[in-house]
């Protein structure tokens, strides 16, 4: 299997001199082609840092961090931005919808920016809506959906376009059950078809559907269980 | 009290924790106040006493008349006065040339008939600083101005056109530091001071014979100026301005803190909640929020009044230079800062009230648990009041009864009432019509609908200020159309010069040298009683019907018309006696029909010829023999201490010539005005008005779009983790702001239709109106366009941090 994400040594640090915290210790993994990993870990270990430095939204005090085994390091922020518009999906937990659009503007968002034309970028979107089975709600706005029903369609926004690596910061933390494992389900069919998800949670049995569970204590990647060809 | 004391404390202490929101509130409210305290403060400074004024005008006297030639004003009041204990002084004053070496200025003159007199009852219309007042023909005394100017001092001469004289004294005028003024004692009587200008005479009258004296000098023909009257003026006219504009300031801030309360609000409702949980009741709550409100407007206020002080004291060392007058002290105002602080308490206790009300009353706690969508101003409301605004200016507009002016006011006032009611709902609708608006557009039309309680103050803050603002542009270049202060776009032709100050005469007297010269003439107006005269203009069939505003009168001959810009085949127009330039639009005859502003005057007929009127210029040129059969007599024109000269040449004035003249000029304070000057005057007072209306607009947008950026924050965030390059999230920051900034606008041109049908209908304007539709366009696509580039700098200022959202470490 190929690595499509790849953290080499990486550490971030927060503040200067006795105010220093260290959110990330020399953490070294990678994500490989196909594969769903979930991230396990207690409150401040680091695991919502981990994802933030994965999606390019932060940068690490030390190390290197890769996609498609390009250094994000070389990249400038519109090298970035493109990364997470065409390559880096994120879901959250409490899905951030913009509020102003509707589930299908939501969704096909990313393609606008991308500067797709809007019909096409709408017909895509849609197709990505009915991938979460919610075609009869596209022109919803966030406030008229359920907490559920917002999850999918921020699922939905991170799977159009084809993008390759998918980064979900516990998708499942604010729904019930049934939905929680419809939210995993519809990750575990992505990584199926060739895809990649890193699944931050802290639900052992949402963990159950991933391939490999790192778990996070302390900034350090601490423990394997599950794994198999685990890199550290 | 306990309770609301405990409440008060928490409120507080929010206002202390939130340090950044109150200080803004607090700037908010100390602008306006400031502005309220320095205008008041130094329009006290300049505004010349009342005793002071009197003093300069008519010394100690208790009365001054005026009329006639000296010789016939003498007479008439020696005989006016008969049988009363009255003293008098006679003084004539005018204008003269005096040279000193190669340089000839022109001056003003006051003339005594003894030194004593400025001693005694004309004592105070000049000061003296040094030396001494001439004691007869032999000697004069210098304006400080003049002195410097000619660097004269003591036992120096000038000469005047009597010949060389002594300078024996340096006075000054206590209204006017910079006018060049000589005092001499002519010692001869009326006659030697006839010849210097238009006389007048200082009566000194006892008290209880004041009324018997006016009176029988008035039934003499004579004008009267009685001292009690001057004493007795009332300027609160400046104060009620400068309040009225701390008041409109006032209230834009009022809509800003509107919608900072709003974006507050949501967060406030969290603390409101959890109080009310714990058994607060509802009206202690608001009564709380309120109180702290009232101490932030007071805390406002003392920092307003301070700042006002500050900027009045750092100002005060220039106003002598700026307003060639000597100022008083600063004093502090206190009624306009009461007045202030009312101001200030009124405006938060409203902005703070309404919003904790709505939360209160709607239950804090149940809001805090679920998500309810804040409710609007009812777009019926809005509906009712436009369409009462509506009906009221249209009823009045035609109606001649006596309740229609209040009838247009309230009209009006509902009419912006409802336009202001109206915004949230124009906000809902655009934002459900922007389904296919371009994304940045798109989620500003949706985000300003979602929140509109909190944008609808500031699109209405936007349209209020222009709204007013272009009321204001509009009646100010109608009002000076209607003047005849602009005819073709420009004050003077090409080939016109004018020439206003003290080297006036002698700059006209140079260029008659010139080969292209075509015709010098000083611009003198017709004056009788003392006073300039004013023409109520008609058509010759109606002559006593008055169309338009009255216009001076010069005197001249065949050279004045020509430099007035007649052709020369016109200058046997002056046959006609009195020539008019303009006819009023309702006048088709070439003649019409002229009528003095004072009672009984004959009716006279005015050839019209087609020459432009100039800037400041005369509408009507009477010659000087038919000027002097009426007993009319040559003075400077209207709002002129020195008569200023009117140059035509053959060829336009150019770059090079104006430029050599104001060099020369500017060394003795003269102005050269030509075509080459910028725009009229009438140009640059709106261009003034809508550049103070744009700021106003500007820095209500931007500071608005700043205090909304914490809600931004989030969507922007949102963006950021899907993509969205920084190009992308400034372009929505500055869509958001152009958003506002061109809806504000937009809504400002039918916000302003009716208050203005009503404007018309309560001033009663007799002229065409004139909208600046140009400037109004520019207003209203230059707004968004620098609130964009702004909001876009504050941007780069201040980047929205992103990272953050997903960062829980």
């Amino acid at each position: 299997m190929s690595a499509v994400l790849a953290f080499d040594d990486v550490s971030r640090v927060f503040g200067i001199g006795e105010a220093a915290v260290t959110a990330l210790d020399r953490v070294t993994w990678t994500l490989h082609a196909g594969e769903l990993v979930a991230i396990m870990g207690p409150s401040g270990s680091g695991k919502s840092t981990l994802l933030a430095l994965a999606g390019a939204l932060d940068e690490p005090t030390h190390g290197t961090i890769s996609v498609h085994a390009r250094s994000l390091a070389s990249c400038t922020a519109a090298q970035r931005a493109e990364l997470r518009r065409r390559t880096l999906g994120f879901v959250f937990q409490d899905d951030n919808l913009v509020p102003g659009l509707t589930a299908l503007e939501n969704t096909s968002l990313p393609l606008e920016l991308d500067g797709v034309a809007r019909n096409e970028a709408r017909t895509r979107g849609l197709a990505a809506l009915e991938a979460v089975a919610l075609t009869g709600l596209a022109q919803r706005f966030p406030a008229e959906l359920s907490g559920g029903q917002r999850q999918r369609v921020a699922i939905a926004r991170a799977f159009v376009g084809e993008r390759d690596i998918l980064l979900a910061d516990e998708p499942t933390g604010a729904l019930d059950t049934l939905v929680g494992e419809h939210v995993m389900r519809l990750l575990r069919g992505h990584c199926d078809a060739g895809k990649s998800a890193v699944v931050v949670t802290h639900d052992a049995a949402h963990a159950a559907w991933a391939d490999r569970v790192l778990s996070l204590r302390d900034g350090r990647l601490a423990d394997l269980s599950l794994a198999s060809g685990a890199d550290e | 009290m306990n309770a609301l004391l405990a409440i008060l404390r928490i409120a507080w202490r929010d206002a202390r924790r939130h340090a950044a929101r109150t200080a803004t509130v607090v700037t908010l409210v100390a602008l306006p106040v400031m502005l309220i305290v320095a205008g008041g403060a130094l329009n006290d400074a300049v505004a010349e006493p009342h005793d002071a004024l009197a003093t300069r005008l008519m010394g100690r006297a208790a009365l001054l008349a005026r009329g006639g030639t000296a010789q016939e004003l003498g007479a008439r009041v020696d005989e006016a006065l008969a049988g009363l204990a009255a003293s008098t002084v006679q003084l004539a004053g005018g204008e003269e040339s005096l040279s000193c070496g190669a340089t000839t200025l022109t001056a003003k003159f006051v003339v005594l008939d003894a030194a004593e007199d400025l001693a005694g009852l004309a004592g105070g219309m000049v000061e003296l600083i040094d030396g001494a007042l001439p004691a007869g023909p032999g000697g004069v005394a210098l304006s400080v101005w003049l002195a410097d100017t000619l660097d004269r001092q003591l036992g120096d001469t000038v000469t005047l056109r009597d010949g060389e004289t002594r300078v024996v004294g340096i006075v000054r005028d206590p209204g006017l530091l910079a006018l060049p003024l000589i005092v001499r004692v002519v010692g001869a009587g009326a006659d030697a001071a006839e010849s210097y200008g238009l006389p007048w005479i200082l009566v000194d009258v006892a008290e209880r014979d004041i009324e018997a004296a006016a009176s029988g000098l008035r039934s003499a023909g004579l004008a009267v100026t009685d001292r009690r009257d001057v004493t007795m003026i009332d300027d609160g006219f400046e104060t009620t301005v400068v309040f009225g504009v701390g008041t409109f300031a006032t209230f834009l801030a009022t809509l800003i803190l509107g919608a900072t309360f709003a974006v507050h609000m949501p967060r406030r409702r969290a603390a409101l909640a959890l109080l009310e949980a714990q058994g607060a009741a509802p009206s202690a709550l608001v009564t709380a929020e309120i109180l702290t409100a009232l101490a932030l407007a007071l805390l406002g206020t003392l920092l307003g009044t301070a700042l006002g002080l500050a900027l009045s004291h750092a100002v005060h060392p220039s106003l002598a230079e700026w307003t060639g007058r000597l100022p008083s002290a600063i004093v502090v105002p206190w009624p306009l800062i009461a007045g202030a602080l009312l101001l200030a308490c009124v405006a938060l206790a409203v902005v703070v009230a309404i919003p904790t009300w709505r939360v209160v009353r709607s239950g804090a706690l149940r809001g805090r648990l679920t998500t309810a969508a804040p409710r609007s101003a009812p777009a019926r409301l809005a509906g009712a009041c436009l369409g009462g605004g509506a009906a009221g200016v249209a009823w009045a507009s035609t109606s001649t009864h006596g309740a229609a002016p209040p009838v247009a006011i309230l009209g009006a006032t509902l009419w912006m009432g409802g336009m202001l009611l109206a915004v949230p709902a124009v906000l809902d609708v655009l934002g459900r019509r922007a389904a296919d608006w371009p994304l940045a557009w798109r989620l500003v039309a949706r985000d300003s609908a979602r929140m509109r309680d909190r944008h609808a103050p500031v699109i209405a803050a936007v349209t209020a200020s222009m709204t007013i603002i272009a009321l204001l542009v509009v009646l100010a270049r109608t009002l000076e159309v209607s003047m005849h202060l602009a005819t073709d776009g420009a004050p003077l032709a090409a080939d016109q010069i004018v020439l206003e100050g003290p080297s006036a005469a002698a700059l006209a007297g140079q260029l008659r040298k010139r080969d292209d010269h075509l015709a010098s003439s000083a611009l003198l107006a017709a004056a009788a009683d003392g006073h300039v005269l004013r023409a109520l203009v008609s058509d010759t069939s109606a002559p006593n019907a008055p169309l338009g505003p009255a216009p001076w009168i010069a005197i001249g001959g065949s050279e004045t018309l020509i430099a007035l810009g007649a052709e020369a085949s016109d200058t046997t127009a002056l046959g006609a006696a009195l020539v008019a330039f303009r006819a009023p639009r309702q006048v088709a005859s070439d003649h019409i029909a002229i009528r003095l502003d004072t009672p009984s005057a004959p009716t006279f007929t005015a050839r019209v010829i087609p020459a432009a009127p100039i800037l400041h210029g005369p509408a009507l040129l009477a010659r000087p023999d038919f000027a002097a059969a009426q007993g009319w007599l040559p003075t400077p024109p209207p709002d002129t201490s020195l008569t200023p000269w009117l140059v035509r040449f053959s060829t336009p004035v150019s770059r090079q010539l104006a430029d050599e003249l104001g060099a020369r000029a500017t060394r003795t304070s003269t102005t050269v005005t030509s075509h080459l000057d910028s725009a009229p005057a009438h140009l640059q007072f709106d261009g003034l008005l809508f550049g103070v209306g744009l700021a106003t607009a500007l820095c209500v947008i931007v500071l608005a779009t700043a205090l909304s950026s914490s809600e931004a924050r989030r969507d922007a965030a949102t963006l950021h983790s899907i993509g969205a390059d920084p190009t992308t999230l400034t372009a929505l920051r500055t869509a958001r702001a152009a958003y506002l900034a061109l809806l504000g606008g937009l809504l400002a041109i039918p916000a302003a239709t009716v208050p203005f049908l009503a404007l018309l209908t309560l001033v009663d304007i007799p002229v065409d109106i004139t909208i600046p539709w140009s400037r109004i366009a520019l207003a209203v696509l230059g707004l968004p366009l620098l609130s964009a580039l702004g909001s876009r700098a504050l941007a780069a200022w201040s980047p929205t941090p992103l990272v953050a959202r997903s960062s829980h470490h």
